[in-house]
């Protein structure tokens, strides 16, 4: 009898402490949601903030040339989907939304529809605690998942997902979540890049490398008009190392002129200019570092 | 004149992203005149035009224009879709870094429109797409800009 009062009273405790230390995580969580409003209203350009978000390329583009190189598909590269309910703020939430995403768009590119399935339930499960969870519709995408050929829609719903929540975020000022999440997703793309090269070296993947350069620069814009949020300081400041070390890449253009021409209907366009990337083995190694360094950091720091 | 409206949008991912994290083909756009590309092209962003609501003396309405990094070996097309309207189509263009015009699927001379534009991308870094609507009423003339130019890629 005293043996299970004390097990019962124990277990209460438990569970009260448990209960307590939820809730407060909680209530912490839905307070630091509640003052990203004001962060961002204060300091945010729109037209600024604009620009630069559409004009960052997608992390797909980099997992369809790591496939298009000959590269196999490699699960122990991605973020563990078990780490998703590790991230408790809003900041480490949005990071990994666009972590996950990125390896989303890696595992579609490679149709690995099994593992497709878990990275939609990471997406939908932090899009949920980031309060635009409305946007996934689980259950369909869960069904589309497990047949291989619907691979289409299951990647349009996805991309029309991350559309609508793109609309949404923007709508309630909340642009720096937008920015962390675009933060993730580019690191994912970048780190992804490095680790094949690493591995499998090629000189058009190793040139894409270098040219994240660009969209680098844009990405650093972009979190500079959120300043007033501390998280989005402490990734800049994360960031310092490899800007300095992507400063170093050069990129030089060659002008050319245009030809055209029309093939059913489309028009066809070449373009005579070129661009070549200068990128010296020590910085890719140094880039490869940093980048995973970088992207290891954020996604285990809690 | 070319009125250029830079777009306030903030698209993530997303669109970002993101947004524009995945590929995806062919679906969601039903109830919009799409045009055609072949299959192996994978959905990358689409670029939401809301263009002025009255035709210029030429027949154009003001212009959406966007800024995107596009990647050197990389394929792109670039479709639009334009919904409500069937007596406006939309002008698409593209530019470099320089705003030097490298391509238009509205042939001035011809007075023709293309259904898409194939660009194979040599030159690495920002590039803008530019969006607005031809209708055949006059100058004045009320109208709907309203579709989307969408791109799509392939390696």
């Amino acid at each position: 009898m005293f043996r299970t009062t004390t097990i019962l009273f124990v277990s209460t405790c438990i569970g009260f402490y448990a209960c307590q230390s939820k809730q407060s995580a909680e209530t912490k969580f839905q307070e630091s949601l509640d003052t990203l409003s004001a962060v961002t209203v204060a300091d945010t350009s729109e037209k600024t903030t604009g620009d630069v978000i559409s004009s960052l390329p997608s992390p797909l583009e980099i997992s369809s040339m790591i496939k298009e190189s000959g590269a196999d598909f490699s699960s122990s590269m991605l973020n563990p989907v078990n780490n998703t309910s590790k991230y408790t703020t809003y900041h480490m939430k949005a990071i990994n939304l666009g972590v996950f995403g990125a390896d989303l768009g890696y595992i579609n590119i490679y149709n690995q529809n099994k593992s497709a399935l878990e990275y939609i339930r990471s997406v939908k499960n932090l899009a949920d605690e980031l309060r635009v969870g409305q946007f996934f519709d689980f259950t369909t995408l869960a069904r589309l998942a497990k047949n291989a050929e619907n691979i289409d829609s299951l990647l349009y719903l996805t991309t029309s997902g991350f559309e609508k929540m793109d609309e949404f975020l923007k709508e309630k000022n909340r642009g720096n979540i937008s920015a962390l999440i675009l933060t993730g997703a580019w690191l994912e793309g970048l780190y992804l890049a490095t680790q094949v090269a690493k591995t499998k070296p090629n000189k058009e993947l190793i040139e894409r490398i270098g040219e994240q350069k660009i969209s680098f620069q844009d990405l650093m814009k972009l979190l500079e008009n959120f300043k007033s949020d501390q998280n989005i300081i402490n990734v800049i400041t994360s960031c310092g190392t490899l800007k300095n070390e992507f400063d170093k890449v050069e990129i030089e253009y060659k002008h050319g002129e245009t030809s055209s021409s029309e093939v059913d209907g489309v028009l066809v366009v070449v373009d005579s200019g070129s661009s070549t990337v200068k990128i010296a083995d020590e910085q890719l190694k140094n880039i490869t570092n940093l980048t995973e360094e970088l992207r290891n950091k954020l996604i285990t720091e809690i | 004149m070319k009125a250029t409206i830079k777009t306030n949008t903030i698209r993530l991912l997303l669109c970002l992203l993101t947004i524009s994290l995945f590929p995806a083909i062919g679906i969601g756009q039903k109830s919009q005149t799409s045009t055609a590309v072949p299959s192996k092209d994978l959905y990358l962003k689409a670029f939401k035009v809301r263009s002025g609501v009255s035709f210029n003396q030429s027949g154009v309405t003001s212009v959406n224009e966007f800024a995107y990094v596009l990647s050197k070996g990389v394929s792109y097309v670039l479709t639009s879709s334009q919904a409500e309207n069937p007596n406006v189509k939309m002008r698409m263009q593209l530019f470099d870094r320089n705003h030097k015009l490298l391509a238009s699927n509205f042939d001035e001379g011809k007075k023709k429109f293309y259904s898409a534009i194939q660009y194979k991308c040599t030159t690495s870094g920002l590039h803008y797409l530019a969006f607005s609507c031809e209708g055949s009423g006059g100058a004045g003339e009320k109208t709907e800009c309203k579709g989307e130019g969408i791109l799509k890629f392939s390696n």
